[in-house]
């Protein structure tokens, strides 16, 4: 298959990490592909954060190896240098009192910034790019603890669109976000995949958006990856009965004609 | 589009320059004011050189406690902005860390083995102790370092074990104690010029250590996961900064004894006039510091003369009950 050849971008090999004493995930062997819009879908608790903490390296792992395309070790670079290859909002930031959304997506910058946190004019220039890319140029004065659940969730993506790197990791971005802002968000990953060449990594809770918008499902079930691949391929009614629990008909997206999960009504068939 | 900003930084510099009157009204009332009223055009024109009637006053004693009273208090600031930022706690305070406990309960105990001790030595075992409770605090800590709240509460627990610690030094042997007695409550009395070279070379290590800490301090305050995603060592910023804080309270503690309230208050005050910028704080947690000390030094002098009130008493005055307040609007237990 054509999708095959793609160059991989982060290469996960036999990783295994937790918390403290508790085993989170166990035996991870996966690629994430260049240029992919890749989904984590999984049920609650099944490491899919875990994964994407590993792979910024902000959680240590005990065993295995996460490599970047280039081979090297993300845990073995500096920090600010791996904050310029890659960034990642993550499910729960803080939003500290007294920053405006402004200067919050400034902060994206800062693996480019001196130690003074400086910004040259380009800075600024992608600073009010990534504003309007989220959607936000109307909110950029107002302080960010002002703003709803929803509005604070844009900011935050427009500050990781500023961050500007490769690869984008995002811990559930549509949580907080209403139903258009949902799509809009996905739509605007889905670009700066296809037209950026960007390679993104989500989780994402809702099954359908995963399915319409991911090049490429990863799996996660019990610690370890159940299954990888094309939406179409891998999200099957044996792969949620056993991963998620649930009994569901799957029928085609009359848009896309990507996979959709339509669950059984239990009721129903007690009567039948 | 930067008009805010810039309106932001104007505010700034108005609230700093106010700041800076102030301290040059106490430094002045400061000099002037005591057992020989010195007229302040006289203070004046003995610091420019022009006059050197009370030459041996000024310059002799009360030049040289002004200078310390305000480097003390803009060092317990400063340190308190540090600490409070890598907390990112507004209750967080060296006094919290247990740091001037430690350092305190080193005076006390070297002071109750060995009597004769000459005052000199004082500042060397505090900052002896204070670094040992430092140690002490980073090693029970590790595994929490994470976590602002966590951190917070073992400094609390190590602060009262050592205060039990000098309670029992205090009541066992209560014939030997009676100069860090002095020294514990805090007093700015007898400091002369012999402590301002310690202060200073301190000062001109730590401050600049302190400002280029500062940005990444801006960008902790969005929680430990997003500043690692753009770029921060969080594990290291944490330690640094919690170093250089404690140094800072150390060194201001030998010199003075145990000053509370400080380094709560001025960082406070300087965020909730200045936002939370710690390039800008830097320098206006300081001023406020300095003025805090520097006042409560003056009133402890002039209220009740000729008895002279230790400093740390009247800062406890006001702080004390700036805690409570805190205390009880501090929702995210």
């Amino acid at each position: 298959m054509q999708m095959e050849r793609l160059p991989t971008a982060i290469t996960i090999s036999d990783l295994a990490t937790g918390y403290g004493n508790k085993q989170i995930l166990s035996g991870i062997n996966c690629q994430i592909k260049k240029g992919h819009l890749t989904a984590l879908i999984g049920a609650n608790g099944c490491g899919k954060s875990t994964l994407l903490k590993s792979i910024n390296a902000s959680l240590p792992y005990q065993q295995g190896e996460i490599c970047l395309a280039d081979g090297t070790l993300t845990k073995s670079l500096p920090n600010k240098v791996l904050a310029q290859k890659l960034s990642m909002l993550p499910q729960t930031p803080i939003s500290p009192e007294g920053v405006s959304v402004r200067q919050l997506v400034g902060y994206g910058r800062a693996p480019y910034l001196n130690f003074l946190g400086q910004m040259s004019s380009k800075d600024h220039q992608l600073v009010e790019q990534a504003l309007a890319q989220a959607d936000v140029t109307d909110l950029a004065d107002k302080p960010i603890a002002s703003l709803s659940g929803g509005q604070r969730q844009r900011a935050w993506i427009a500050m990781v669109l500023a961050q500007n790197t490769d690869i984008i990791l995002l811990d559930e971005p549509t949580t907080y976000l209403d139903v258009a802002h949902q799509f809009e968000l996905l739509e605007l990953l889905e670009d700066l995949v296809h037209q950026q060449g960007k390679t993104i990594v989500v989780v994402l809770h809702d099954l359908h958006h995963a399915c319409r918008y991911a090049d490429e499902l990863i799996i996660v079930s019990d610690g370890g990856i159940y299954d990888q691949g094309a939406p179409k391929k891998v999200f099957t009614e044996t792969m949620l009965r056993q991963v998620f629990g649930l009994d569901a008909q799957i029928i085609a997206d009359p848009q896309t004609g990507t996979p959709l999960a339509i669950p059984r009504k239990h009721k129903l068939k007690q009567v039948a | 589009m930067f008009s805010q900003s810039l309106r932001q930084s104007n505010k700034s510099i108005y609230i700093g320059l106010i700041f800076l009157a102030l301290w040059m009204f106490f430094a002045v009332w400061h000099v002037s004011a005591g057992a020989v009223a010195i007229p302040w055009r006289e203070v004046l024109s003995n610091v420019v050189g022009y006059s050197d009637e009370h030459e041996f006053i000024i310059m002799g004693y009360r030049l040289p406690r002004m200078l310390i009273a305000s480097l003390v208090g803009a060092s317990l600031a400063l340190s308190g902005l540090l600490v409070q930022g890598v907390i990112r706690n507004p209750l967080a305070s060296p006094d919290v860390l247990g740091v001037t406990a430690g350092a305190s309960l080193a005076v006390v105990f070297v002071n109750a083995m060995l009597p004769d001790i000459a005052v000199v030595w004082f500042p060397v075992i505090a900052l002896i102790g204070g670094g040992i409770s430092t140690v002490l605090l980073l090693s029970i800590a590790k595994p929490v370092l994470h976590h602002p709240a966590a951190l917070a509460l073992i400094g609390i627990a190590l602060a009262a074990v050592m205060s039990a610690g000098i309670d029992y030094f205090l009541i066992s042997r209560p014939m030997e104690i009676n100069l860090s007695l002095i020294w514990m409550t805090g007093s700015v009395w007898g400091r002369n010029w012999s402590h301002l070279p310690i202060l200073l070379s301190f000062f001109a290590v730590l401050l600049p250590c302190a400002i280029w800490l500062a940005y990444r301090l801006d960008l902790l305050s969005l929680g430990d996961q997003t500043a690692h995603g753009i770029g921060v060592d969080v594990q290291r910023l944490r330690i640094v900064t919690l170093l250089v804080a404690i140094s800072l309270a150390c060194v201001a503690v030998s010199v003075c004894g145990n000053i509370g309230f400080i380094g709560l208050i001025a960082p406070h005050a300087a965020r909730f006039l200045f936002g939370n910028r710690h390039i800008a704080l830097i320098p206006l947690a300081m001023l406020i510091g300095a003025v805090l000390l520097l006042s409560a030094d003056l009133f402890a002098r002039i209220l009740m003369p000729p008895i002279e009130l230790p400093a740390g008493i009247l800062t406890a005055l006001i702080g004390a009950p700036y805690f409570i307040f805190l205390l009880s609007r501090y929702k995210h237990w």
